[in-house]
This record gives C-alpha cells, sequence and structure tokens, in this order.
C-alpha cells in the first residue's frame, strides 16, 4: 500500500458465542452447536457452530426451522454475560495493537492501524501477532480483512472464515466482488437486492455500473451511498468509542413463548418494555422523543406504529402511555400476538445540544434540574423513579420491578 | 445438555497474581479436583459481583461454579449430563 493510505483492519470473532460455550465446555467440541437467545421452539438462533452450518444452520434462524435441519444439533440458551466480559477482554488486546479502536459489535470491531504495523514490521504481521494474543489468551479465533477503508476490511474478514486473514485492495474488491449478487455486499438486504432485480441490476459489477443518480431516483439519498459501496468507495473513519456517534435508538423486543390474546398480558408486556427501555436511557444518559411499537401477529403479520412526543423524555410513564396508545385495539382483542417491542429514537445525551430545557423531562438530570417538571404528579414519579433506578443500581435490575409487569 | 442448579459448594482456591483459580471443590460429599479452568466472567447485580468459571475435571466432566462476593459462597450453577 502507498505511504499515508489508511490500513484499517476489521476483526471479526469466528462464531462467537458458540466458540466461546465450546472452549468453556470441551465436550462440545465438533459437535453441531446452536446458541439462541430462547432454546423453545418460538427462539431464534444468535450464532451456531461450523459443524451446525454444515447442514444449513444460519444466525436468524427459527429454534424449530434449525432444529428440523439438525435434529442432533446442541441448543444452548445465551449466556449474554459471558460474551459481553469475553468480548471486553478482546477489547483490551484490540487496544495493543491500535489506540483507534471501533467496536461495532460485541464481536467485531475496526481498528486503525495505520503507523502501528510497523510495530511488528507491516500489517500482516501486525494482526497475525494479535490472532495468535487472542488465541493464546482465550482460544478464541477470529478472521480479519486489512485494507484501505472499513468497508473495504470489513467485506475482506468475511472472505476466508473461520481463522483468515484477507488483504484487499480496490482491484481485489473488484475481482472478487463484482461478479457476485448484489446481497453479498455489507448493507444489502433482501428487499433493495429486489428492487434492484426488478430493474435488471443483479451483480455489484452491474450495481457499480450504474449511474448514481438513477440509484438516488429508486432509494433516494441512500442511492449514492449504495453506488458507493459497490465500487468499494468509503472515507468514514475509524472512531474510538467515546468519539462514536451517539445512539440512534434504543429498543427492546419479546417473543412470547405462546401467543397472546389477553388485553392485560398485551399491555403489562409494554410496560415491561417500556421499563427496560426507560432504564437503559437513563443509564447511558439519554432522552428521546419518537416512541415507537412493533407488534407481530400470529399470522407473522408485523406493524409499527410511532409517535413523536412534545417533550423528550427517559421515564417510563411517559413511553408507557403512548406506547400502549400505538398498539391497535384489534391486537390482543380479535388478533392474537407473538412479539411486541418497544423503540425510542430521535435521542439526544443529556447535556448536549439541548438548547431549550423546556422540552425534555428527564430523571436523573442532575440537582436543579428537576424544577422544570412542573406538574406534581410528574415530580413524584420523578422521585419514585430515582429511588428505584438507586434500588437497581445497588441490587440488580430484577431486585425490583413494576407491579403491573407481574402476572396472576 | 446443560442441567441448571444452585447447590452450594465447598470451594479450595488458589490466588495466583491478581487472579483467583479454583482448585477443587467438595458437592454432594464428593470431592471433584479441576484439572483446567476453561472460562471466566462476572456478572454485576447491583453493586455486587459474581464471578463465574467453567471448570473441567481430569474426566472432562464440565461444571459451571459461580462466586457471590456479597455473601462470600459458592454454589454450582449449571453441570453437563450427557
Amino acid at each position: 500500500m502507498a505511504p499515508f493510505t489508511p490500513i484499517i483492519a476489521h476483526v471479526d470473532m469466528d462464531a462467537f458465542f458458540a466458540a466461546v460455550e465450546i472452549r468453556n465446555n470441551p465436550r462440545l467440541k465438533g459437535k453441531p452447536v446452536m446458541v439462541g437467545g430462547g432454546i423453545g421452539p418460538r427462539g431464534v438462533v444468535s450464532t451456531c457452530s461450523y459443524e451446525a452450518r454444515k447442514y444449513g444452520v444460519r444466525s436468524g434462524m427459527s429454534v424449530s426451522k434449525a432444529h428440523r435441519l439438525c435434529p442432533q444439533g446442541i441448543f444452548i440458551s445465551t449466556g449474554l454475560s459471558g460474551y459481553v466480559y469475553a468480548s471486553a477482554c478482546l477489547h483490551n488486546i484490540f487496544e495493543k495493537y491500535s489506540p483507534i479502536v471501533e467496536p461495532c459489535s460485541v464481536d467485531e470491531a475496526f481498528l486503525d492501524i495505520t503507523g502501528t504495523e510497523r510495530l511488528k514490521g507491516g500489517p500482516v504481521e501486525l494482526v497475525m501477532a494479535m490472532k495468535d494474543e487472542i488465541w493464546e489468551r482465550m482460544h478464541l479465533s477470529c478472521s480479519v480483512g486489512i485494507a484501505p477503508s472499513k468497508y473495504l476490511a470489513k467485506m475482506a474478514s468475511g472472505l476466508n472464515k473461520p481463522n483468515g486473514l484477507t488483504v484487499m485492495d480496490q482491484d481485489k474488491f473488484r475481482e472478487v466482488f463484482y461478479p457476485k449478487p448484489v446481497d453479498s455486499l455489507w448493507g444489502v438486504g433482501e428487499s433493495t437486492k429486489k428492487s434492484l432485480a426488478a430493474r435488471g441490476i443483479y451483480t455489484v459489477g452491474q450495481l457499480a455500473e450504474t449511474n448514481p443518480a438513477f440509484l438516488k431516483k429508486i432509494f433516494g439519498v441512500n442511492g449514492y451511498g449504495l453506488s458507493a459501496m459497490s465500487r468499494g468507495i468509503d472515507d468514514s473513519p475509524v472512531h474510538r468509542y467515546p468519539e462514536m456517534p451517539h445512539d440512534k435508538s434504543m429498543s427492546h423486543e419479546t417473543t412470547h413463548s405462546e401467543d397472546i390474546q389477553d388485553p392485560s398480558e398485551i399491555k403489562g408486556t409494554i410496560l415491561w418494555l417500556s421499563d427496560k427501555v426507560a432504564r437503559r436511557m437513563r443509564k447511558s444518559g439519554y432522552i428521546g422523543k419518537t416512541v415507537s411499537v412493533k407488534i407481530r401477529a400470529a399470522d407473522f403479520t408485523t406493524i409499527t406504529r410511532s409517535e413523536t412526543l412534545e417533550r423528550m423524555t427517559n421515564r417510563c410513564d411517559v413511553i408507557f402511555q403512548h406506547a400502549l396508545r400505538l398498539v391497535p385495539k384489534e391486537f390482543g382483542m380479535k388478533v392474537k400476538v407473538r412479539l411486541l417491542g418497544v423503540r425510542m429514537s430521535h435521542l439526544h445525551k443529556i447535556g448536549r445540544g439541548i438548547e431549550d430545557e423546556d422540552d425534555f423531562t428527564v430523571v436523573g438530570g442532575g440537582q436543579g434540574q428537576l424544577e422544570m417538571i412542573e406538574d406534581t404528579v410528574g415530580a413524584h414519579v420523578d422521585r419514585l423513579t430515582w429511588a428505584v433506578d438507586s434500588i437497581r443500581d445497588k441490587y440488580g435490575e430484577h431486585s425490583i420491578r413494576l407491579a403491573g409487569t407481574l402476572r396472576s | 445438555m446443560y442441567q441448571e442448579m444452585e447447590d452450594p459448594i465447598d470451594v479450595v482456591v488458589l490466588f495466583q497474581g491478581n487472579k483467583m483459580k479454583p482448585a477443587r471443590f467438595r458437592w454432594k460429599n464428593r470431592v471433584y479436583k479441576i484439572s483446567e479452568v476453561t472460562g471466566d466472567w462476572k456478572t454485576d447485580v447491583g453493586a455486587y459481583r459474581i464471578r463465574h468459571f467453567a471448570v473441567v475435571d481430569a474426566s472432562s466432566n464440565f461444571f459451571q461454579l459461580s462466586y457471590d462476593e456479597r455473601k462470600t459462597s459458592w454454589m454450582i450453577s449449571k453441570i453437563w449430563v450427557e
């Protein structure tokens, strides 16, 4: 690579959740292991070992389908705390090899290794040393892409899994990806693929040759991004964690073990989800303006409804009231419900970028700021929420819960 | 498959450097010698912490042990049964 060209590494842990489980329990080695959020038939496979993939099992597949494809598979319920801890340990290793590390999920990160590659003689040598250290300290393998941009590095890391190392530049990107279908690009999903196919665009190469202005007409401003992606162009920098752009939304959703048709159970679930979202926002120091609900019926029909609030908030009671109103009346009465979700978006970090303080209602905003809450009920709820947060901070999230979320 | 439980156990622990490492434990009047700690992690429960250890004995039997810092007590939380 030419001098001063950025050198970015994208590290992608191989079948991370399954690999942690297999490392912890050697009896699982060589077996088709699937890890999911719920091991009942309604659960979804989060990740699976490479042995399971031989049977056609994939991430995001329902547990019932995975079971049909691989009846001898071993299903393990997600042990998230162990994975998050392993992820933090990995991050510490990454920081030995680059001062600029951007985590993009629990098992992936970008490292800007421009300059630091000289520590080991070159980028490949540096990454090999890092892979060795990850294996020696954590007994986990990863696949790494090295490229002049984040996008190319991400595309490269997926090419030689597991335990791969791929160096990619623009020429190699064209050679490898131009013949491939458009959905081999990171960020291109089924609906974009269908839209492009309807216009005779099937491969990355065809997409790259398409006029960006034409793509803009179809996809809006995202059309330009799509065009750049297809040509492997990306100049976005690697952000250190504290400098990363703010979260755009926070959400929680749950799939019921059985479809529900009881309005009080829907109400209790919406309250529970609102509480989780609000608590997470308060812990992270966010307030938000748009409440959304997601409802999936028993027949998999999925709808979302949103409402923008007059005042930004991170209070459970406010989020709950609006979220509940957004659930159409027929759900729980005539229509059985499979999944419910609550999301808050248009988030702002407290203390940053809010000019008019009358525009928000916030718990835990600091001494003096609570005076902005004019109504007595609001102030009461605010004090109560602060007390509940304090109890949870000390004794854990499950130490206290809203009565409305208890089932009779 | 895994079998989950919350059985109290007695544990002999080695402190190596700044790490704690369970060496053997007594469960249901039987002593198990730990041949390898295959994984360890922590969970925060409010202001307190629980340390978890994935361990195997000489026969490659798997156990998950947990140490509750608040209660200063150990328990066996998971075993693997064929």
